[in-house]
């Protein structure tokens, strides 16, 4: 018998929208808040756990007064996953058919560091983009799977800012 | 031409007429991912069983670990349910029908997918020859295939654990003096002498990790096979974490299966292989295979590379390819 641990490089593209922005200091324009947010994302792992995912986050950020920010950040949720490639099932008959791309509905957390720019939106709104280097945690009953590493472009709206 | 629904020729052949078809077969709850890599124009095709339980044989399709068949032939690697980067509900119908099952639903979708395979030989390897054991025992299943290789293959537990013990015993015994971290070893062999038979899955897991301490040492450096970089694994497209996490669904088939019994129903042509550096299922399974089985004298073959460990195809690469090779151009 043998074991061994394999993990494997994903790459995320999500949108969240911050529900509580809380400030936890703030000294000039440079700020250090708390963020809870719902999250949808994509995750890519080419041939194997590719999905759609919708996660609650929670991330803290170094806000500068330049607008470019550094977080870190942990998140659980659901993966809904997707198979890569054509799936063959047999029919009644003996016959192979094409079948769905259905995968596993798995419990996920995931955790990282980012960074990220802000920019004010023509109506008022923050938008941030984030580039995130983290990892995922796959479970479901019966298989489990890890990303070691993650790349990640976040898309974030914020509130209408005054 | 190629058909919409079903696909009679290859998805995705390079530059070079090598084939490089991945897709998954959905059967009783589990997502199959399967591999199909060589030769595009190849009318033998080789499906590939692999260990653990529970191990992976993409990831032999990813390290290329098999390319020199792929000039000849066409190779498939599947990863069983529960194991490797399979899909779907894993945790049911963990038992050694479905196995077998998956292995004849499998050759279906092969033969109903590539018209071309002529000639089919299974290879399975350490457990991989344990289930291809069990698969060729079954009703008329071997009637499909020309060959029968066996590699460092596990058909009777009972015997390959006590065969293991004792490789691990006498490697200790004989090497004590060289061997690092000393306090260990002794551990390691007292341990050894106080499990005389292997009666529960603890026993087991106590004999068979030894093993893997000693192949660990015996093995080291003799691989000849250029693993992939850190890099490359790195971002390697397969695998899942903590690999092997059902064994405890198939203890009693570990402990005490033994495809003995029903070898004398296989009569196709088997080449078997086995490595004299092998602690983890010892030369012993090899001529205990030769014996069982009911192939003619003739046409069942006992390769013993005697520098070699588990991974057979790693350590006397050239040998164990042209043994392999030679079997094939005999049957196919």
């Amino acid at each position: 018998m043998q074991g061994y641990n394999l993990v494997f490089p994903g790459v995320e593209i999500a949108y969240q929208y911050p529900i509580i922005n809380h400030i936890i200091s703030e000294e000039k324009q440079n700020k250090f808040v708390a963020q809870l947010s719902p999250v949808v994302d994509f995750y890519v792992q080419k041939n194997n756990h590719t999905g759609i995912g919708l996660m609650g986050e929670l991330s803290l950020q170094y806000q500068s007064s330049q607008r470019i920010n550094f977080e870190i950040y942990g998140g659980f949720g659901i993966l809904a996953g997707i198979l890569a490639g054509e799936i063959y099932e047999q029919n009644a008959q003996g016959d192979f058919e094409k079948s769905n791309f259905k995968g596993n509905i798995y419990q996920s957390w995931k955790a990282g560091l980012g960074i990220s720019k802000s920019v004010l939106s023509k109506k008022g709104r923050m938008l941030s983009y984030h580039l995130r280097l983290g990892a995922r945690y796959a479970k479901t009953p019966g298989a489990i799977t890890v990303s070691n590493v993650s790349f990640g472009i976040i898309y974030t709206l914020s509130k209408k800012e005054n | 031409m190629c058909s919409l629904l079903m696909s009679s020729c290859y998805n995705d052949i390079n530059e070079i007429g090598q084939i490089s078809d991945e897709f998954y077969l959905r059967h009783k709850g589990a997502d199959l991912p399967v591999w199909v890599r060589g030769n595009a124009d190849a009318n033998t095709f080789i499906i590939f069983l692999h260990g653990g339980p529970f191990d992976t044989a993409i990831e032999h399709a990813v390290n290329g670990e098999f390319e020199p068949l792929y000039d000849d032939y066409a190779m498939v690697f599947f990863d069983q349910r529960g194991a490797g980067y399979s899909h779907g509900h894993q945790n049911v119908n963990l038992n050694e029908d479905q196995f077998v099952e998956d292995v004849e639903v499998l050759l279906q979708l092969i033969q109903e997918k590539y018209s071309q395979a002529e000639s089919i030989f299974l290879m399975g390897h350490s457990y991989g020859g344990y289930l291809g054991t069990a698969f060729l025992n079954k009703d008329n299943n071997q009637s499909n295939f020309k060959g029968w290789i066996e590699l460092a293959g596990a058909h009777n537990n009972p015997l390959n654990w006590l065969a293991s013990r004792s490789f691990s015993i006498n490697y200790i015994e004989q090497n004590i003096s060289e061997l690092n971290n000393r306090e260990e070893w002794d551990e390691n062999l007292n341990t050894l002498y106080n499990t005389p038979e292997i009666s529960n899955f603890e026993e087991l897991l106590t004999i068979n990790g030894i093993a893997f301490e000693v192949a660990a040492v015996l093995n080291s450096g003799k691989s000849t096979f250029e693993q992939p970089s850190w890099l490359y694994n790195a971002s390697s497209p397969v695998g899942t974490d903590f690999s092997q996490h059902h064994l405890d669904k198939v203890q009693d088939m570990l402990v005490n299966g033994n495809q003995n019994p029903g070898m004398s129903r296989i009569i196709i042509p088997s080449l078997l292989i086995y490595g004299g550096e092998d602690p983890i299922v010892p030369v012993d399974l090899g001529q205990n295979g030769i014996d069982f089985l009911g192939t003619p004298i003739e046409d069942k073959f006992l390769v013993i590379l005697q520098s070699s460990g588990h991974s057979l195809w790693e350590f006397e690469r050239d040998i164990f390819f042209d043994e392999v090779k030679t079997f094939i151009s005999m049957y196919e």
